[in-house]
């Protein structure tokens, strides 16, 4: 029991490390050849996690495989297109102009119903009004309208844009974020000011404050947890 | 890349891994073949004592060197081999020899077995 305990926080170390290594994609995002080994990956672990008799290196080796061969392909794939193309697949132009690229929809074996349903997910309900929708690599469905029929922006309206700025976190969770605080040429004993002012006497009293760029406090102080 | 060169170096480690352990497998498990043929040979001869004795150190080199493979070699196929070096011993404990010289050429075929198996040969990856 307790090797298969102490075998499971190894494979779960190995797995986190191999995904982190791999870098920060969802699921969804995953090229083809990403997709495999994260299936692969976790497929690979179960058999020396649940069986003692197996040495667990027989789950470590493959994973260490699979994560530098992938670093390996996607650092080809950088440097030649053609890899790219054949490691990453190509986007598919589907509808060009309001008509349906049927010869491609058939290399792709993709259904009208399912390109229609696509669509419907991203809020179009006549083919007409499609300029282009492209099946990315990853699987995704680009769609893009006439330019006629694009929502209009403020810059089209001639509405003033104002820019948009990151609002600082000075204390998140009672603990306050020194780096923010500097970067915004304050310290501590002016946030406890700016506090009391509030009727916050403990830094623990606050969940969140956040400034802006004109200066302004946002304060939520915590809620009474029993 | 520094990914890539890390990538490059666990790619390196990782086959040095495979073929180390795959040496390491048919050396032990020829050494141990040859004591226990030897062991075998002594039996025909006639010298019991001297066979049972040999068998002996072979079947300690065994236990030393199979804690090792547990690292890479599945257990199961471990506890034949193991097995059959406990019946072995048991048949040249009795003094059947007839028995003890079977029980040996299965052992030598399984620890034959054993390192064929982890070698990395066309049939063994097909």
């Amino acid at each position: 029991m307790s090797v298969s305990f102490l075998r499971t926080i190894l494979l779960y170390i190995t797995i986190v490390i191999a995904l982190r290594v791999m870098g920060k994609r969802q699921i969804g995002e995953l090229s083809p050849s990403e997709f495999v080994i994260t299936i692969l990956t976790s497929e690979l672990a179960t058999v020396p996690m649940q069986s003692a008799g197996t040495p667990l290196i027989y789950g470590i080796m493959p994973i260490l495989t699979l994560l530098s061969l992938e670093i390996l392909i996607s650092t080809v794939s950088l440097k030649s297109r053609r890899i790219r193309k054949l490691v990453a697949g190509r986007t598919n132009i589907l509808v060009e102009n309001g008509k349906i690229n049927q010869s491609e929809m058939a290399r792709l074996r993709l259904t009208l119903d399912e390109l229609l349903e696509e669509l419907r997910l991203k809020g179009f309900l006549d083919i007409g009004k499609v300029k282009y929708a492209i099946l990315e690599a990853n699987g995704e469905l680009s769609v893009f309208p006439f330019t006629k029929d694009e929502p209009a922006t403020k810059e089209d309206l001639n509405l003033p844009v104002a820019p948009v700025h990151l609002p600082k976190t000075i204390i998140s969770d009672g603990v306050i974020i020194e780096s923010e605080l500097e970067m915004i040429d304050k310290d501590e004993r002016w946030v406890k000011e700016e506090l009391s002012k509030r009727n916050i006497k403990r830094l623990s009293d606050v969940f969140l404050l956040q400034i802006n760029e004109d200066d302004e406090l946002y304060l939520i102080p915590k809620e009474n947890q029993k | 890349m520094k990914a890539t060169i890390s990538a490059i170096c666990i790619l390196a480690l990782v086959i040095c891994a495979c073929f180390a352990s795959t040496f390491y497998t048919k050396a032990v498990c020829d050494d141990i073949i040859t004591s226990l043929n030897n062991a075998q040979e002594l039996i025909r001869n006639g010298s019991p004592t001297e066979a049972e004795q040999v068998f002996s150190t072979a079947s300690e080199k065994w236990e030393k060197k199979s804690n090792l493979f547990r690292m890479f070699i599945e257990h199961i196929e471990l506890s034949y081999v193991d097995n059959a070096f406990s019946r072995a011993k048991a048949a040249l404990k009795t003094g059947n020899m007839a028995f003890a010289s079977v029980e040996i050429s299965l052992t030598v075929d399984l620890l034959a077995k054993l390192s064929e198996n982890d070698a990395a040969s066309f049939p063994n990856i097909f």
